[in-house]
Order: structure tokens, then C-alpha cells, then sequence
């Protein structure tokens, strides 16, 4: 109102202003006239109201018969020329500046509109980018924050008295978008708050589907390793069965046949079956332990020398023929670990190396420590990991490729074993080659823990 | 070994009980099998055996709290045999005053060593045997002269360390957990465990040929040590 009526007075002062200046120079009462049409289609433009458009040509009429018509200063009009000039005026004046305001306001609804086309196309994109349960929810308080200038959060526990704007998606209200200070103080804010609620909803069902998606995924993923891995253990444990069974039936049913000898044997070969196994159930049950993700570290400062020590003891019946070395560092170092996983994966890693190269290769073991990681390696010198399983041979199941099919091989899983455990304690794990021949496995654990 | 000792077995599971009957009893053993706790408790009460070896899994009881009764009225020597593997209850078994621990599946050599070790505890507590030094392979130490040889070589060992050395022997055989060790040398107990391994490797470095094959102090990963018994 007040903008309006300013401008009106400088349109028409000005008007007013460049009238009385060229009326020194003695130009026409029908040039000054348009003027003043001028000012009112400025006005018109300016206010975009047809009623200040009228209302400047009233005043106008009034200040051009004031000022300009015979005799001046005087409300009278002396000649009917300067009277129809004034009335055609008063018509044309009123006529333009309604048509022009009309058209002005008509302009400014136009790129209003647009404007709120565009508002709502990115706010309906801007959850295209996202995704996420909490980002998607931040979004959209960014969104309303950010186009409607209020500040709001999602509320998903769904109380019923609280204000506030539902969330909706074709499986019912998710929840409600509460403004946090006062209502939509207009109509394109209120318009915003609601656009945002539906790309939400949308959005937040979108989100849902997803999980959905990938938790079937992963049922089904977990399914087919747990059936994989069912075959692998019934294959592997069948063969030592049978052995078992049949030295144990041979000695309980012909003992008094056998020679002593012979008795001997069958016992010492059920017992080292019994080991066999033993590894085996031990290795099954870290890995059930392991992929079901409860993972539990003990972690304790361990001297690194009882934990190879640990490891060593459990492999000596196996490295008993080899040439085996053990190289610790000068000093005594200390790590944060679990003791007992970390010797498992030392056990793996040196079991690999006897069980994998041929019985003249050399294994070492070696511990040292650089920065603030310490490196233990287990270097053979055989004849190094074949190319086709290298790229993944720290994933499940991974077995050397060997040409009889009933042959032992073992479930494949030392090496995935010992890649979860050394991840869990934040370290790495690679194998390299060994030069000139054979290969050398590493795996790093930080000497600091971090948590 | 004029008089037969006896041997109480709380096992539950048949097979189990069974071989460790028969090897107990070749080995000249008298023995006593019960599959519950309440049975152990009956048989242990009635005959008074020398040495129980107990099983942690068992159906009416656990056999921790069988192994805190047994310890409320009696010093005998027990050895619990589990499948459960954790540190943690080892640790608790031990504490519990247990005398050893032994993980399912084991050999019957190791068991019986360890029904040895037990035993002459046993015989230690009667006679009190007091040599005026300890030898075995390349280790000697002398205790009147409170002097240790490596080869021969006399080394040089802190006071702690002697003291500790001396706590290791005397329990020769039987695993002493960190809190035990804490106890006995610093004398105060929930102490950190770290400085008890890094005291542990400084005093193995200094009495071991090769510290990745321990001859004497070994390490029961994340229970404690045992000096080694033979």
C-alpha cells in the first residue's frame, strides 16, 4: 500500500515535473497529455493494480486541468477542445492502465508459478541422490529448511495428538513431519511442507524396498554358503569316517588274526585320523563363529613370542621332518590380540606351508616390526600359489585344484579364517613371492590399539 | 608306589568314561566313574579319592559350582577335563582352585602326565622334599647359594625374577594363571597382565635356548604358564 502510493507520486510528480518543462518551450496541451498517459501506464506497470491505475488518471486529469488548460490554476475549462482532450483522456487512461496491470499481474503469476515448478522439480530430484534412511530424512529437513525457511524433523514413532504433517506411502502413514516453530505462514510454504512430505514417503518406501531387496539377498546368499559348505563337510568328513570305522571293526572283530604289528598300525592310524579331524571341527566351528559376524576379540597385550610359541606347538608333528626356522625380534614386543585367534592364524598359515610344498622346502617364520605394525611372515620355498586361485585365495572355499577327485583337500577355509581374524584386529593379510621360488604370506596387526 | 591311589572320574559321557576306566586302571589306578554331579558328590564323600578328575558339562550340575563345593571342605587335587576351550573359564576353573585343566579331545599320554604332575603335589605336601638345588637339561639353580646356571654359565637374574623362577618350579607342571603369578610375586591382585608376559619373556629370553621352542617356561595362550614338568 504504501510502495503504491509512493510510487504513484513519483510517476506522477514526474510526469507533472517534464510537463511543466516543456511547456516553457511553448509545446501543445495535446503533447503534455501524453505525458501524463505515460505515467499512468508507469504507474500501471510499476503497481500492477488497476486501481492505482485509475487513480492516476483521475489525478492526472485533475493536475493537466489544474495546471495547463485556459484559464491556468483554475479548475475551469474554457475550450471544448481541452475538454474532449480531458474526457478521451480519462478514457484511454483508464482502459490502458487496467489492460497493462492485467497484464503485469497475469506476468508476475507466470513466473510464479514457475518458479514454484521449479521449487517442487527439485525438491522431488533432490531425493533421486540419496539414499539411506537417515540421509533421506535429513534431506528433507534440508529441503523444507532451505525452500520454506522452516525448521522441521521427522517424527517416526507415530504419536496420533501430535500436530503435524503425515507421511504417507501405499503401506499407510510412516510417520509425521513436525514444523518445529509455527505454522506455513503462506500458501506456497504450506505447498512446499506437503511436497516434501509426498517425495519423502515416496522416498522412504523406496528405501524400504531396497533393505527388503538386499535382506533377501543375503538370506539367500547365506543359504547357498551354508549349503556349500554342508557338501564340503559331509565330502570331508566321510573319508576319515570310513577309514575310522574300518580300522576300528578290523581290530574289535579279527584282533586275535592281526599280527602286533599290524594292530599297531590300524591304532596309530585311527589316531592320527582323530587329529585330522580334531583340526577340522576346530577350523568348522571358527568359521561359524566368524561368518556369523559375532566375531569377539579378546584382546589382550600378548608377547608375540608365546603366541608363536603357542602356534609352533601345534605344528611341530607336522613340521617335525622339515627345515623350519623361527626368527623373533631382538626385543620383547607386545600386541594388542586376541592370542588364541592369532596363533590359529599362525597354525593355518604354517600348516598350509607343510601340507602345500614338497617335503625338501625350507619354511620360515619370521616376526618384525615396522612402524607401528607388526609383520609376521611364513615364507616356503615351494613351488608358490598357482595363478588361477591367487586372485582369490583368501575367500571361502578356495581349494588347490587337484587331479583325484576323492582326494583329501581339505574345506579351503584356513585362509578365509585367517583373513576375518586379521581383519577384525584391523590388520591386513597378502601373499607375495618368494624369490627365487615359493611364496611368503604376511599379515600385519597394529602394535597400538585404536579403539 | 606301594598303595593304590584312587581316582574319581565325573564324566557324563559313556565313551569317555569308559577309555579313561580302562587306561587309569592299566596303569595300576584304582578308579571311580560317576556320570552327575550328585553321584560325584556321593562317591566323593564315601571313598575319599586322591585326585578327581572333573568334567565341566555335566546334567544335573555345572561343574563349576560341584568343583567351589569340593574346594569349600577339601584341598585334593582336581583336574578338570572340558570341551569348553575358552580362556575364560579356564581362568575361572583355576582360580576356582582347580589344579589343572585339560581341553577335550586329548591324549591319554598328556592326561595321564598331567594325573603324575597332581600326584606329586600330593607327595610334596606329605614329605616336604627340600633339595638344596634343581637341575633339568641345561637349567640349575642352586637355592642355598640363590644362584642360577645356564650350561653351566652362572646368569644374572633380578630378584623378581628369581622369586618368580622359584614359584614356576615349585609348581612345576601345573598351569599358574596371571592373576595367580600377580598375587604371589607382587602381592596384590588385578594387576595388568601385560607386565607379567613382558616380565615372562625377559626371564624365558634369559633361561631359553630358543624362545620359539620353550624347553621350560611354556605359555598357555591367554591363561597363564606352566614350567614345564619332565
Amino acid at each position: 500500500m504504501r510502495k503504491n502510493t509512493i510510487k504513484t507520486i513519483l510517476a506522477m510528480a514526474s510526469a507533472t515535473g517534464f510537463s511543466l518543462l516543456i511547456d516553457l518551450f511553448g509545446v501543445d496541451n495535446e503533447s503534455i497529455i501524453m505525458v501524463f498517459l505515460l505515467s499512468v501506464l508507469f504507474t500501471a506497470v510499476l503497481t500492477s493494480s488497476r486501481g492505482w491505475a485509475i487513480g492516476a488518471a483521475l489525478l492526472s486529469a485533475v493536475l493537466f486541468n489544474f495546471l495547463f488548460t485556459e484559464p491556468r490554476y483554475t479548475f475551469f475549462i474554457y475550450s471544448t477542445n481541452d475538454l474532449m482532450l480531458l474526457a478521451f483522456f480519462l478514457v484511454t487512461g483508464t482502459v490502458s492502465g487496467t489492460v497493462t496491470s492485467r497484464l503485469q499481474r497475469e506476468m508476475e503469476l507466470a513466473s510464479q508459478n514457475e518458479r514454484t515448478a521449479r521449487t517442487m522439480y527439485r525438491i522431488a530430484s533432490g531425493f533421486l541422490s540419496v539414499s539411506s534412511r537417515e540421509s533421506v530424512v535429513k534431506k528433507a529437513e534440508d529441503l523444507v529448511r532451505q525452500y520454506a525457511g522452516l525448521d522441521c524433523r521427522v517424527d517416526f514413532d507415530q504419536a496420533d495428538n501430535e500436530k503435524g504433517y503425515d507421511i504417507k506411502s501405499t503401506s499407510g502413514i510412516l510417520g509425521k513431519l513436525v514444523l518445529l516453530h509455527g505454522e506455513p505462514e503462506n500458501q506456497q510454504q504450506l505447498l512446499i511442507v506437503q511436497a516434501v512430505c509426498t517425495q519423502l514417503g515416496i522416498a522412504l518406501e523406496r528405501e524400504n524396498l531396497v533393505a527388503d531387496r538386499e535382506k533377501i539377498q543375503l538370506a539367500m546368499e547365506r543359504e547357498q554358503q551354508r549349503g556349500m559348505f554342508l557338501r564340503s563337510v559331509a565330502h570331508d568328513l566321510r573319508s576319515p569316517l570310513t577309514a575310522l570305522s574300518g580300522a576300528g571293526n578290523l581290530l574289535s572283530d579279527n584282533y586275535d588274526a592281526l599280527t602286533d604289528c599290524e594292530r599297531r598300525k590300524l591304532a596309530s592310524d585311527v589316531s592320527e585320523e582323530i587329529v585330522w579331524l580334531t583340526d577340522l571341527v576346530e577350523n568348522i566351528l571358527n568359521m561359524t563363529r566368524i561368518s556369523e559376524q559375532k566375531i569377539v576379540l579378546h584382546k589382550q597385550d600378548e608377547v608375540i613370542d608365546d603366541v608363536i610359541g603357542e602356534a609352533v606347538k601345534h605344528t611341530e608333528r607336522l613340521l617335525r621332518d622339515r627345515n623350519f626356522q623361527v626368527k623373533l625380534p631382538e626385543e620383547v614386543v607386545t600386541v594388542p590380540m586376541d592370542g588364541k585367534l592369532i596363533s590359529q592364524v599362525i597354525i593355518n598359515l604354517l600348516e598350509n606351508a607343510a601340507r602345500h610344498t614338497p617335503p625338501d622346502s625350507e619354511i620360515s617364520l619370521a616376526v618384525k616390526t615396522s612402524g607401528n605394525l607388526l609383520e609376521v611372515s611364513v615364507a616356503d620355498t615351494g613351488n608358490g600359489v598357482p595363478e588361477a586361485i591367487r586372485s582369490h585365495l583368501f575367500e571361502r572355499f578356495v581349494t588347490q585344484d587337484e587331479r583325484v577327485v576323492d582326494g583329501r583337500r581339505g574345506l579351503g577355509l584356513g585362509l578365509a579364517i585367517c583373513r576375518a581374524i586379521v581383519n577384525a584386529h584391523g590388520g591386513e593379510i597378502h601373499v607375495e613371492d618368494n624369490v627365487p621360488k615359493g611364496s611368503i604370506f604376511i599379515f600385519t596387526l597394529p602394535m597400538e590399539d585404536r579403539i | 608306589m606301594n598303595e593304590k591311589r584312587t581316582i574319581l572320574v565325573i564324566e557324563d559321557d559313556k565313551y569317555i568314561s569308559h577309555f579313561i576306566d580302562i587306561s587309569l586302571s592299566k596303569e595300576g589306578y584304582r578308579v571311580l566313574v560317576a556320570e552327575t554331579a550328585e553321584e560325584g558328590m556321593f562317591l566323593f564323600s564315601s571313598h575319599r579319592p586322591d585326585i578327581v578328575l572333573l568334567d565341566l558339562g555335566l546334567p544335573d550340575r555345572d561343574g563349576i559350582d560341584l568343583l567351589r563345593d569340593l574346594r569349600a571342605f577339601s584341598d585334593v587335587p582336581i583336574l578338570v577335563v572340558s570341551a569348553r576351550g575358552q580362556e575364560k573359564e579356564k581362568i575361572v576353573a583355576l582360580d576356582l582352585g582347580a589344579n589343572d585343566y585339560i581341553t577335550k579331545p586329548f591324549y591319554m599320554g598328556e592326561l595321564m602326565a598331567r594325573i603324575r604332575v597332581s600326584e606329586r603335589s600330593l607327595q610334596n605336601t606329605e614329605f616336604e622334599p627340600r633339595d638344596s638345588q634343581f637341575s633339568c637339561d641345561w637349567l640349575t639353580v642352586d637355592y642355598e647359594k640363590r644362584k642360577v646356571y645356564v650350561s653351566g654359565n652362572e646368569i644374572h637374574l633380578t630378584p623378581t625374577e628369581y622369586k618368580t623362577l622359584l614359584l614356576l618350579i615349585a609348581n612345576k607342571g601345573k598351569v599358574l594363571t596371571h592373576n595367580y603369578i600377580i598375587r604371589q610375586i607382587w602381592g596384590y591382585e588385578g594387576g595388568d597382565s601385560k607386565s607379567v608376559r613382558v616380565f615372562m619373556a625377559n626371564l624365558r629370553r634369559k633361561l631359553e635356548k630358543d624362545t620359539a621352542h620353550p624347553r621350560f617356561i611354556l605359555t598357555e595362550v591367554g591363561v597363564g604358564y606352566r614350567f614345564a614338568d619332565e
